[in-house]
Formats: C-alpha cells, sequence, structure tokens
C-alpha cells in the first residue's frame, strides 16, 4: 500500500469499528480514569493542606497535633503513603489504557481480515490470557529499554562523582546509543500487540513475530508511525484544549481575579486557586488517554496488514471499496481467531 | 480529476481529513519555529529595561517591539505552510485544474454584499458570547489588552499592514483550506453537514477556549456562504470583513459614551437584539437568492 492507501484504509476502519472500539476504551478506561483522577487529587490536595498549615501554623487537620515546620514524622509517612497510591493509580490507568488499546486492536484486526466480531467478544479476548501476555511482555520491553540506558548513566554519575571525564564523556556517548537502540527496538516490536491479541502469539513469539514483520521495512514503519502519531497528537490536543479548559475553569477565575485585585498571594490564595487543579489535570490526561487508546491501534492495524501483504501473506489489495471491505484475496489470516 | 487519490478510487472524505490534521500540525510547527527566527533575528528586546512596571507592562513593550517580526512570520507562514501545501496536495491528489476545484471566483456582487452585512449584524452577537467568558473569568482588561498587542496598530501604515496580515491573508489562505479545499472536498460525501463539521473544526483550529464557540460559528457561516454560493468570494469577503473590522476597532478604540467598544465588558444586549434578527434575516434572504445548489461536482478529468 501507498501512504494515501494507508490514510485511506485507516479513515474506512475508523468508519467501521469506531463505536464498538470507542465502547470498549470507554468500559476499560473510566474506572481507570476514577481511580487516577482520585489518586491525582487526593495527592494534590494533601500537599496543598500541608502548605496551608505550614504557611499558618495550625494543627494538622489528620491528627490534630501541632505542625512542626520542619515535618513531623507522621506527616512524611502519610505524604509517602498518597504519593505511592497516585503511582499505584497512575499504573491502573497505564495497564488499563494498553488493555484497551489490545481490545481495539482485536476490533481492528477482525475487521481487516472480514471477521465480524462484537464490542464484548473483543473485550472479553481483551481482559483474557492475552491481557497477562501483553503486561509481561511490556514489562520485559520497558525492562530492557531501561537497561540499556543503565549502564550509561551509571558511568556518568560514577564519573561526576569520581571527577574522570572520559568515564562521563563514555556515558554520554553510551546515552545516545542507548536512545537510538530504544528507538531501532520500538520500531521493530512495534505489532507485539497484534501477534498477541490476533495472532495469539505467546509473549517471546510476539516479539520474533514483530521483528520478523519489521524487518526490510524498519524505516518505512518508522517514518509512517511517526507522521500518524503527530496526526493522532494534533486530534488529542485540538480536542482537549477546550476540555482542559473547562476541567480548570475554577483555577482560571481565581487566578484573574487575584490579578485583577493585586492582593498579596498567601497560603488560603494557593488552597482556591489550586484545589481544583488535581480533578483537572486528572481529568484531561484521562480524555486524552482515552482517545489515545482508540486511534493508535487503529493505524497501527492498518500498517501491520501492509507489512503482512508485504511478506505475501495476503495479495495486494485491487482497491479500498467500502468500509469493512476485508483486503481482497484469501487466504484467511493465519492462526483463524478462536472463541 | 486526474489526482493519485482520485485516480486510486479512494475515500475523498479521508483525504480531506487527512490534509485538516496534516496542514495543520505542518502549520503550527512552522509557524512557531519561524515566528522564533524572527524574534531571535530581530535582536535583543530593550522592553525590559526601558519599560517601568510591572509584568503586563514589560510583557506589552516586548510585543510591540517584536511584533513587525512576528506579523511577518504569520503572514509568511500562512502562504508557505497552509495555502501552498493545500494546492500541492489538491495537484497531487485531485486535479491539475486547483481553482476550479476550490472554487476561486468573486460570486455576485450581490451574494458578496449580502454575505459582508450578516458578517457586521452577527458580530455584536459573536462578541457578546466571548465577552460573556470573559466576564465571568474575570478577565482584567490589562490581560486583553495584552493578548490583543499584536493585532494593535499605532499608525495608519501600521493599520494597513495589520489589515494585509489579519484581513487579507487569512481570507484568502485560510478560506482556501477551510472552505475550499476541505469543505468541498467532504461535501462530495455528507453534503450540507460539511458545513457544519468544518465550521467547527475551523473554530478548534483557532485553539482559543474563549473564543471556540464564536469562531465555530463564524466557520459555520462562512461554510454557509461558500456552500449556497458555490464560490470562494462571499466567505472571503465575509472573513475579510471580520477581521478588519476588529482591527480597526482596536486602532481607533471608538467610544460608546463611556464604553470602550474594542475592549467592553459587555456588549449592550440591546445591540444585540437589533443586529441579530438583522443578521438572520439577511442569511436567510442569502438562502433564497442563491436557490437549489444541492450535489456537488467536481472538475471533470
Amino acid at each position: 500500500m501507498k501512504l494515501g492507501d494507508i490514510f485511506d484504509q485507516t479513515f474506512t476502519l475508523i468508519g467501521s469499528t469506531w463505536s464498538r472500539a470507542l465502547l470498549v476504551c470507554v468500559i476499560i478506561l473510566v474506572p481507570a480514569s476514577f481511580v487516577f483522577i482520585g489518586g491525582m487529587d487526593s495527592m494534590v490536595g494533601y500537599l496543598l493542606d500541608l502548605g496551608t498549615q505550614a504557611a499558618e501554623g495550625e494543627p494538622d487537620v489528620w491528627s490534630g497535633e501541632e505542625l512542626d515546620p520542619a515535618f513531623s514524622l507522621e506527616t512524611a509517612f502519610t505524604l509517602l503513603a498518597r504519593f505511592w497510591l497516585f503511582i499505584l493509580a497512575l499504573c491502573v490507568l497505564i495497564a488499563a489504557t494498553f488493555l484497551a488499546m489490545l481490545g481495539v486492536t482485536i476490533i481492528a484486526c477482525a475487521e481487516m481480515a472480514g471477521v465480524d466480531i462484537s464490542w464484548s467478544e473483543a473485550l472479553r479476548r481483551s481482559l483474557g490470557i492475552r491481557a497477562v501476555r501483553l503486561l509481561v511482555q511490556l514489562v520485559l520491553q520497558g525492562a530492557v529499554f531501561v537497561a540499556l540506558f543503565l549502564i550509561p548513566f551509571l558511568m556518568i554519575i560514577g564519573g561526576a562523582a569520581s571527577d574522570t571525564l572520559w568515564l562521563s564523556l563514555f556515558g554520554g556517548l553510551g546515552v545516545a546509543v542507548a536512545a537510538f537502540a530504544t528507538i531501532f527496538l520500538a520500531i521493530r516490536w512495534a505489532f507485539t500487540m497484534q501477534a498477541i491479541g490476533w495472532e495469539e502469539e505467546d509473549v517471546i513469539g510476539a516479539f520474533q513475530r514483530s521483528w520478523q514483520l519489521v524487518s526490510q521495512n524498519w524505516w518505512r514503519v518508522f517514518g509512517i508511525l511517526i507522521l500518524l502519531g503527530l496526526l493522532e497528537d494534533f486530534v488529542v490536543s485540538i480536542i482537549t484544549m477546550p476540555i482542559y479548559f473547562l476541567a480548570m475553569w475554577n483555577m482560571f477565575v481565581e487566578i484573574f481575579h487575584l490579578a485583577g485585585s493585586g492582593a498579596e498571594p498567601g497560603p488560603e490564595v494557593h488552597q482556591s486557586v489550586f484545589s481544583s487543579i488535581g480533578l483537572g489535570l486528572g481529568l484531561t490526561i484521562s480524555v486524552s488517554m482515552i482517545l489515545s487508546a482508540f486511534l493508535t491501534p487503529l493505524y497501527t492495524a492498518v500498517l501491520y496488514y501492509d507489512l503482512r501483504v508485504r511478506r505475501g501473506e495476503f495479495p495486494p489489495p485491487a482497491s479500498t471499496g467500502p468500509a469493512g471491505t476485508p483486503l481482497p484475496g484469501s487466504p484467511a489470516p493465519s492462526p483463524a481467531p478462536t472463541a | 480529476m486526474d489526482g493519485s487519490w482520485e485516480q486510486g478510487n479512494r475515500n475523498p472524505s479521508a483525504a480531506a481529513v487527512f490534509a485538516l490534521l496534516g496542514i495543520g500540525v505542518l502549520y503550527f510547527n512552522a509557524q512557531s519555529f519561524l515566528a522564533i527566527i524572527a524574534i531571535v533575528l530581530s535582536g535583543p528586546s530593550a522592553g525590559y529595561s526601558e519599560v517601568s512596571g510591572g509584568f503586563l507592562e514589560q510583557f506589552v513593550a516586548v510585543i510591540r517591539e517584536y511584533s513587525t517580526a512576528i506579523r511577518i512570520a504569520l503572514l509568511i507562514s500562512q502562504y508557505l505552510f497552509m495555502l501552498l501545501p493545500v494546492v500541492w496536495l489538491i495537484r497531487r491528489w485531485h486535479t491539475q485544474r486547483v481553482w476550479e476545484y476550490v472554487r476561486f471566483s468573486f460570486g455576485s456582487p450581490k451574494e458578496v454584499g449580502l454575505a459582508v452585512l450578516a458578517t457586521l449584524a452577527i458580530m455584536p452577537a459573536g462578541t457578546f458570547i466571548a465577552n460573556e467568558f470573559t466576564r465571568r473569568l474575570n478577565i482584567p482588561q490589562e490581560f486583553l489588552e495584552a493578548g490583543a498587542a499584536i493585532f494593535t496598530a499605532h499608525s495608519p501604515a501600521e493599520l494597513l499592514f495589520l489589515i494585509l496580515v489579519v484581513a487579507v491573508t487569512p481570507a484568502i489562505c485560510e478560506e482556501v483550506f477551510f472552505r475550499g479545499y476541505a469543505q468541498r472536498t467532504l461535501e462530495r460525501s455528507i453534503d450540507w453537514k460539511s458545513v457544519l463539521v468544518v465550521g467547527v473544526v475551523f473554530g478548534l483550529y483557532h485553539m482559543q477556549p474563549l473564543g471556540l464557540i464564536t469562531l465555530s460559528i463564524l466557520g459555520i457561516v462562512f461554510g454557509f456562504f461558500y456552500y449556497r454560493s458555490r464560490s470562494l468570494g462571499p466567505p472571503m469577503a465575509a472573513h475579510f470583513t471580520n477581521n478588519a473590522v476588529i482591527v480597526v476597532l482596536l486602532f481607533l478604540r471608538p467610544k460608546v459614551g463611556e464604553m470602550d467598544v474594542a475592549y467592553a465588558e459587555q456588549i449592550p444586549l440591546w445591540w444585540v437584539a437589533v443586529s441579530l434578527p438583522v443578521g438572520l434575516a439577511t442569511l436567510v434572504l442569502y438562502h433564497r437568492i442563491t436557490g437549489d445548489r444541492s450535489g456537488s461536482a467536481v472538475p471533470a478529468a
């Protein structure tokens, strides 16, 4: 497929799958979003309370004890607990995003292959063994990327600590090499989700399958993913900007009121200005995650099938045809999806 | 229609959507880059050291110092990163007969006149809506003046230049892009609904939350002019009128009684009550004189 064909297929795929895909995203991501928003609001709210109390010398609202400006142990533990709760909430949101993407991937691949699949079936499949494989694959992939950067960073830190210039320089060079290696591997492993979700590969098999698909097409895949990623980011940003503005409305009202009155900002002002920031940011981030989870798997699925056509697994399509028309020419994709 | 998109038998709506997104990404990023280059080439600002007062006063002084550079960047980026790419895309994807495709014609004087009149009549209502957000947010006038500094002229020569940058250029470039290409192409599949879709996208593209509703309404009205007249002339004239009036008001700062029209906290409701029916009546008249123009003929190959 040419680039225009990929655009056209993606548009057609969005048209034929948007309701099912969006439903799967909403079902998985809305509860996770509530968890995230709650975690974010809780942490930001506690930080604001601490700031207000520290400035005013008031007793801690939770323990009733006099707040030591130097920070009590109890306060520190509470703050740490809320921070970890926020991190946990963030992990829940990230995991839910990938599971939603898996569900959309299944719907998209089925549509491209001419297989009829309902949103409930896609949801069921995305929450089964495939979910476990996907999460393990993501953890493994993340571990590889972290490992690539770990040694160069240790060299830089070691060089700085021991005042050894060559160690720091090599460490810096190592970071650059690690960055290129990460990008290379990220593109090579860009289709593990399709391998796990549609071809039912295991974790190692998914890495191998994606590596095989991208082979001899690395630059093409890189360019198209970058281009479509930029377009997706643009869509997400113009849609979330008014949402962000509305979500942070109270904060803007307080800021402009403060600017107009010329009053000196104090703790109670910080409280009123920033009290809604946790909720507002959490809501905006959640909406953008839902949009990304919806869009990314759709164009990735088109590219996945394009690569399969290039490998001769399908004959090249004669024309795009109406929405939902599968790539012409059997055989059916292997393996055939099972219940 | 000898372009590669047409020859490939692809969905024209897909072309419109990807052009809207692709040119949007190109335009916003390139415009920002160009503005930074223009500011750097202008040299360091003397605003901070020479102007007394708070942050806003200094911000306005710096904006004024760099306003020519920023305006030139805006001017160049509209032609280079919006008009040129859309012309290239039309030639490559659809047809060599670009100006016929986008219906780049003047239209009848009656249609152009009614479009201008309708735009002038609707402006108070649009301003009322935008002002409502400004009022509820309690945005101080100093902030509004700071935000409008780039569009405020201080001499007749500067006013003429601003009209070129802010009124003439968007009337050409944005209308060719949004109405001439995006709406025109979407018309082929979704007919009149393209007016609503592109109108809202036009509003979103300006990235101004306070003005989103007003800009979307304007976009829909411009799209209506284009759809009914089958010509770019009326929407271009309307777009020019809207932007030129704003620039002139910022220059003249006329007062009605105690009210500074350019920065009125709230447009008097009776202005809206009088002008809006006139605007709506003009739109109805426009609809009648343009007749039944449904269907979307494309240039023959």
